[in-house]
């Protein structure tokens, strides 16, 4: 009898263990190649108790968020690392698991910076734990600017005169770079980035649906600014459509002179030396503010969320803490050069004292979040509303009409 | 059962995988899609309900559609067209004892064998502004001011996305006419010339006629294809600039992604899926017509 029992219950341990499969984390920034990626997968893999796939997923943002709509429901990925935008689009389309019964009891709640908790709800529930975040400012060459004898702008005016003044007299050098290519997530955040001084918001979501709150006069402004930017003679004519690519590299080749972008382009510098002189000669402020706005600009704040239909929630969570701890996060930042959520990593020497991570964190508190919207149709028609503008098919305030039109049109869906 | 039967049976069990294989991979994503285009089916609304013919009034009557579809006409016309005539000439050219000829046979395939992916990275690093390779070169030779973003530019980026589909797809007719090309044979050009006839008569009247079943083969494949492209465009411009390179295929695309529109999405891939039905179908007819 005895035997039998511990037979019955070695057959059943051993086909626990059989059937028990790994968990699932995609994690662009454990795929894509970057400095610190082999650091990042070894430190992951040696802290972790669970038993997780040493596949990490897609190493593009889009393409995992479309397998992941395709896959989900079987469960797998367990744990998925998003940006913003698409955390939303997920949350609305139910695939997320709320964490908020989680993050109640985790330990380490207190360490992070409430607004970059606050950006990850959606409908009153918070569906990420937050890994990193930056805000968009002004990078300009110090060098350029002292020899010049010019003067680092403070409101958009002056943007446009300095970016216009170095354009036409710095030989080999522009004043200002705007991405406006079709579909380029950086356009987007380009554009929040000036009309966030205009209006912290751009949507209110109610009981009753999602409503349009920009005003035709706000949207105006910031797309007279792209005009003036570009029929002013700030940004060459020729650089209209461009990408990522040509901006941060751009910049950090030494062709322009100005540039609004977020702490990463600090990875250039691993690439050649000359990119690490130009970023060592740039000075990081606050983006020129308009003359009837506040601080503001664009804020990113990327999450860990959960698979609403993940095998093991409660596994699925011990893999978002690895992967957002204090050691994590703080390899995983400082190597990207980027900031982290956390208040005890942002406290660290190597951080606190890092004169390119502190220029960066100065700014923190004029962050923006994005409305807790699905922001995929307001993204493409902000685009396009700046290419009718740039290639002169409307007017600013044509395109602006056009624009707050599409924005209402679509806001129920969003 | 007979030996006939035997036979029959066998040659069903041999294709039976095959066959399989399609109906998951082909047939069922089809069917499973005609059915998505009658509901309202997306990422927010799951459960989708019934909505009848209304996807489809929705795209026939949006201007947008119309405007998309000539696009997509026009892509189709012109790199099917330069790729037709550029590869009857480099296959006449492959056909020719030239010295090194070996040679250009295999090389001439690389473009096609080159990810699209990675054709359209190669050729926006080239067109970017400032230093990409054209740019850099227009510079050197003193004609900087006509330097620009290539595919920023509205004037330029549709004929360059012409341009890399040309450039990808040329050797494949070169390669599929050069083997028609030596099938053709010898004697109907020996006749030919003793009854007199010109280089420009031989072409016309032997080596085209003759070439009829590979290019209708080579000109159904890729008239699909590009009509269905969507990754030289989407990689290279995203549709834009204002538009000017969106494509019926970009727009499912957008619909499904962007938009998260399923049922919406599917009307517009059924609706491109029976045009091209319709085509495929017509100009197989017409050439075995004009064959009997």
């Amino acid at each position: 009898m005895k035997r039998s029992v511990i037979v019955v219950l070695l057959v059943v341990v051993l086909s626990l263990f059989a059937f028990s499969k790994p968990l699932t984390l995609w994690h662009t920034q454990m795929v894509v190649e970057w400095a610190g990626r082999a650091d990042v997968v070894e430190l992951f893999e040696s802290s972790t108790d669970q038993d997780v796939e040493e596949d990490y997923g897609p190493a593009l943002y889009r393409e995992a968020l479309q397998k992941f709509i395709i896959q989900s429901k079987t469960g797998n990925p367990d744990v998925i690392e998003l940006v913003l935008e698409q955390m939303f689009t997920l949350a609305k389309g139910n695939l997320l698991l709320p964490l908020d019964e989680y993050w109640d009891d985790y330990e380490d709640k207190d360490q992070y910076y409430q607004n970059a908790v606050d950006a990850l709800t959606f409908n009153g529930k918070l569906y990420g734990v937050p890994y990193n975040t930056n805000v968009r400012l002004l990078l300009y060459r110090k060098s350029v600017f002292e020899e010049n004898d010019l003067e680092v702008p403070g409101n958009w005016e002056e943007l446009i005169n300095t970016a216009a003044y170095i354009t036409k007299n710095i030989d080999g050098m522009q004043g200002f770079m705007f991405t406006t290519k079709t579909r380029e997530v950086r356009a987007f955040q380009e554009f929040l980035s000036f009309y966030f001084q205009l209006n912290k918001h751009m949507f209110e979501v109610a009981d009753d649906g999602v409503k349009v709150v920009a005003k035709k006069e706000q949207l105006e402004q910031v797309l007279d600014l792209y005009y003036r930017m570009f029929f002013d003679g700030g940004i060459s004519l020729n650089e209209r459509g461009a990408d990522w690519k040509a901006l941060d590299y751009g910049y950090t080749s030494g062709n322009y002179a100005m540039v609004t972008v977020g702490p990463w382009i600090w990875g250039h510098r691993y690439e050649e030396e000359s990119r690490g002189d130009v970023l060592d000669d740039t000075g990081i402020v606050a983006i020129p503010v308009a003359e009837n706005g506040t601080p503001g600009t664009y804020m990113e704040v990327k999450p860990i969320s959960v698979n609403r239909f993940t095998d093991d929630k409660d596994k699925a969570f011990e893999i978002v803490k690895d992967v957002t701890s204090k050691e994590f996060q703080f390899l995983m930042d400082s190597q990207a050069g980027v900031l982290s959520p956390r208040k005890d990593v942002m406290n660290m020497p190597e951080m606190r004292d890092n004169w390119w991570l502190s220029g960066f964190a100065e700014y923190m508190d004029t962050g923006v979040a994005l409305d807790p919207v699905s922001w995929e149709q307001p993204q493409n028609l902000i685009i396009e509303a700046i290419q009718k503008v740039i290639y002169k098919q409307d007017t600013p305030e044509e395109a602006a009409e056009w624009l707050l039109n599409n924005l209402k049109r679509v806001a129920k869906s969003l | 059962m007979t030996r006939e039967k035997k036979r029959a049976f066998m040659g069903y069990l041999v294709v039976l995988p095959a066959l399989l294989l399609f109906a998951l991979l082909m047939f069922y994503p089809s069917v499973q899609a005609f059915f998505d285009s009658f509901t309202n089916y997306s990422l927010y609304n799951q459960v989708p309900g019934f909505i009848g013919t209304d996807n489809y009034e929705v795209l026939l009557t949006d201007p947008d559609f119309w405007e998309l579809f000539g696009r997509t006409l026009v892509l189709v016309g012109l790199a099917v067209g330069l790729q037709y005539v550029l590869g009857v000439t480099l296959a006449l050219l492959l056909n020719e004892n030239l010295k090194g000829m070996r040679w250009v046979r295999y090389i001439i395939m690389i473009p096609w064998v080159i990810p699209v992916v990675s054709t359209v990275v190669m050729y926006d690093w080239m067109v970017l502004p400032d230093y990409g390779l054209i740019n850099m070169l227009l510079k050197n030779i003193g004609l900087g001011h006509l330097t620009r973003y290539w595919f920023g530019d509205p004037a330029f980026a549709f004929p360059l996305i012409v341009t890399m589909h040309v450039w990808r797809n040329m050797p494949f007719y070169a390669i599929t006419l050069f083997a028609g090309l030596k099938s053709i044979p010898k004697g109907f050009y020996e006749a030919a010339e003793i009854d007199g006839a010109n280089a420009w008569q031989r072409f016309f009247h032997i080596t085209l006629p003759q070439l009829k079943y590979p290019s209708m083969i080579v000109i159904v494949l890729h008239v699909l294809w590009t009509f269905n492209n969507f990754d030289f465009i989407y990689l290279s411009t995203g549709g834009g600039p204002v538009g000017s390179t969106e494509v019926l295929a970009t727009k499912v695309y957008e619909t499904a992604w962007s938009y998260f529109e399923y049922g919406k999405a599917s009307a517009l891939g059924i609706l491109m899926m029976a045009l091209m039905l319709v085509f495929s179908l017509a100009y197989v007819k017409l050439v075995r017509s004009d064959q009997a």
